[in-house]
């Protein structure tokens, strides 16, 4: 039986928060979702999060810097960096992983893919430190 | 800095013999000099021109070389490689770079899109049986499908543009209305940011053009005006006629434009604010094709902004339809003005509703109308009923040549005027039927001001 993990996402587009969300909801997995990086980060200060799933262009505070402020605010937090990158462009995704992220999606995805990749980095924050489960 | 030396020796001779033996053969040629002469300093200056156009291809190929040397890192000669390579290094990197931002904007939109539809139809199939689950779904996927489409439109166009296979049908086109119709198809998304969009057309100003492609060049610079606008601003088209141009403005209160990037609006794949919200973002396209289109109009445009924050106003200017339409001017839009006292009218159509229509319409302004279904009924009733004018829908070549041959055939009917009221007119048969005699040529469907305008003035024409 899995613990319940906590899950922010984080993208610009609405659209796309909300499929993830319905996806991850449904793995049984409590989510909030911010539309920046500020808002993430204000989102992470209030309710903190074991899994973050964030998009890369963003406007305003940019993935890659979103990612650096969330690892260095919050180090037990995993990150997924979501991308939709060109090739022979610079390579987001593995400047992402330089940076902290521990995967990288990159866009389009399988919200299967997703469900995985969260459950597993979720499953690694549930070992450093298990997890109070909430009231019974 | 002297790039050419020696070799173009050839090449500086044959400039100073064109320009002495020109002008030397033009004044043999006044002075009545024998004809052998003239033709001797005329031709030494066609050699001289032949080989200036030589030393001159001879320039580019040295340019085309050294550019190449350039790419392939040859030392080059000391003065030329400082100034013309930098250069051309620079524009050479700009060119990429601007290509390496389009090619990601371009995979970052289109992947964008696909990862909301693929999202949304997985989760609809996992939750089959949740009705608003799946209508959310369906609308996010329609919505997605049909930006991706209008992505694919603007690259399919842009291609066209740039290989020269962009097909125009031109055609007598009414600017306000058109406008207008922008403005409506432009509503529901000046409505989400509360932006209130006005028209201001007071008179028909029409233009020979693509109905589809202009409308195109209208919503892009909508489109556009609402996606930098205030929430709860203004944006504002205009219609008016200045000289022998027509000019369209849509102006806007919202981000403007700072003074630096004035000159490259219009440049394709360039981006306003490349780190703007999503929303404000594009593929640089929209306005490209608004210049390549209303270029291939014979048309130009302009932008035009105070700065950053103060708005934007961008202004067409297309060729009037040279058309007797132009002429009537009328000086406002009230149908008052327009009152056929006892006019008598024969109107000729296939279609009874517009018979109908016709007959309503001028009526109400006071004429007498007949209907007529085929020419020979319509010719009969106007010598019959000693009609004013004929209004006919007949706008095919060969029998609108006729219809109007056999109207002015009778001596007493030499000034009966007649208009032709036909929808999508081709230019040609625009061109055609005020060649064949008559008065005016109203497209349909129009306003009822303007074709009793266009009644009014071909019959006030014949008059006079």
């Amino acid at each position: 039986v899995s613990a319940r993990g906590r899950v922010l996402l984080v993208d610009d587009r609405p659209e796309i928060l909300g499929f993830m969300l319905l996806g991850l909801e449904l793995a049984g997995f409590e989510v909030e979702v911010a539309r920046s990086g500020e808002e993430a980060l204000a989102r992470l200060g209030e309710h903190g999060a074991d899994v973050v799933v964030t998009d890369i262009f963003m406007p305003e505070m940019d993935g890659l810097e979103a990612i650096d402020r969330i690892k260095a605010r919050f180090p037990r937090t995993r990150i997924v960096a979501m991308s939709s990158g060109a090739a022979g462009m610079q390579d987001y995704l593995a400047s992402a992983r330089l940076i902290g992220a521990d995967a990288t999606l990159l866009k389009p995805f399988a919200t299967s893919e997703l469900v995985r990749l969260v459950r597993e980095l979720s499953g690694q924050v549930a070992e450093d430190a298990p997890r109070q489960p909430a009231g019974i | 800095v002297r790039i050419f030396p020696r070799r173009n020796l050839a090449y500086r001779l044959a400039l100073l013999a064109l320009i002495a033996a020109l002008p030397l053969a033009l004044v043999a040629l006044a002075h009545r000099v024998p004809p052998a002469v003239v033709i001797f300093t005329l031709a030494v200056s066609l050699i001289a021109a032949h080989a200036y156009a030589r030393g001159k291809m001879r320039e580019m190929a040295a340019l085309a070389d050294m550019a190449g040397r350039v790419g392939g890192n040859e030392p080059l000669p000391a003065p030329f490689a400082s100034s013309v390579a930098q250069i051309q290094r620079a524009a050479v990197e700009e060119a990429e770079r601007t290509r390496d931002v389009f090619i990601a904007t371009l995979s970052h939109e289109l992947r964008g899109t696909l990862t909301a539809m693929l999202g949304w139809l997985e989760t609809a199939r996992a939750r089959i049986g949740e009705r608003a689950t799946l209508e959310k779904a369906l609308d996010i996927v329609l919505r997605n499908a049909r930006q991706q489409a209008r992505i694919m439109d603007d690259l399919l166009d842009v291609s066209r543009i740039v290989s020269g296979k962009l097909e125009l049908s031109a055609g007598p086109l009414e600017l306000a209305r058109l406008a207008r119709e922008a403005i409506e198809t432009a509503a529901p998304a000046a409505a989400e940011k509360a932006i209130a969009l006005r028209l201001a057309a007071h008179e028909p100003v029409f233009i020979e053009g693509d109905r589809a492609r202009m409308l195109q060049v209208i919503g892009n610079l909508l489109g556009n005006a609402i996606k930098f606008g205030k929430a709860g601003g203004w944006v504002s088209v205009s219609v008016e006629r200045a000289g022998a141009q027509a000019r369209v403005t849509v102006a806007d209160n919202g981000l403007g434009i700072a003074p630096e990037a004035l000159p490259h609006v219009f440049e394709r794949f360039w981006q306003a604010h490349p780190a703007a919200p999503r929303a404000r973002r594009g593929l640089g396209l929209g306005l490209a094709l608004v210049r390549d289109i209303v270029e291939l109009h014979g048309g130009r445009c302009r932008a035009e902004s105070m700065g950053p924050g103060r708005g934007a106003h961008f202004t067409l200017e297309l060729p009037l339809l040279a058309n007797l339409l132009q002429s009537l001017s009328p000086e406002a839009g009230d149908d008052a003005e327009c009152y056929l006292n006892g006019l008598g009218v024969v109107a000729l159509d296939q279609n009874d509703d517009t018979l109908s229509w016709l007959q309503h319409l001028l009526a109400t302004h006071g004429a007498m109308t007949w209907k007529a279904h085929t020419v020979d009924e319509a010719v009969a009733l106007v010598a019959r009923e000693h009609a004013d004018i004929l209004i006919s829908d007949c706008a095919l070549v060969g029998p609108g040549e006729e219809l109007i041959r056999a109207l002015h055939a009778a001596p007493a009917q030499k000034r009966v005027s007649a208009v032709v009221f036909s929808s999508h007119p081709t230019e040609e048969e625009c061109r055609r039927a005020l060649a064949a005699g008559y008065d005016a040529f109203v497209a349909k469907p129009c306003d009822p001001g303007v074709l009793l305008r266009a009644v009014k003035a071909a019959v006030e024409r014949r008059r006079a």
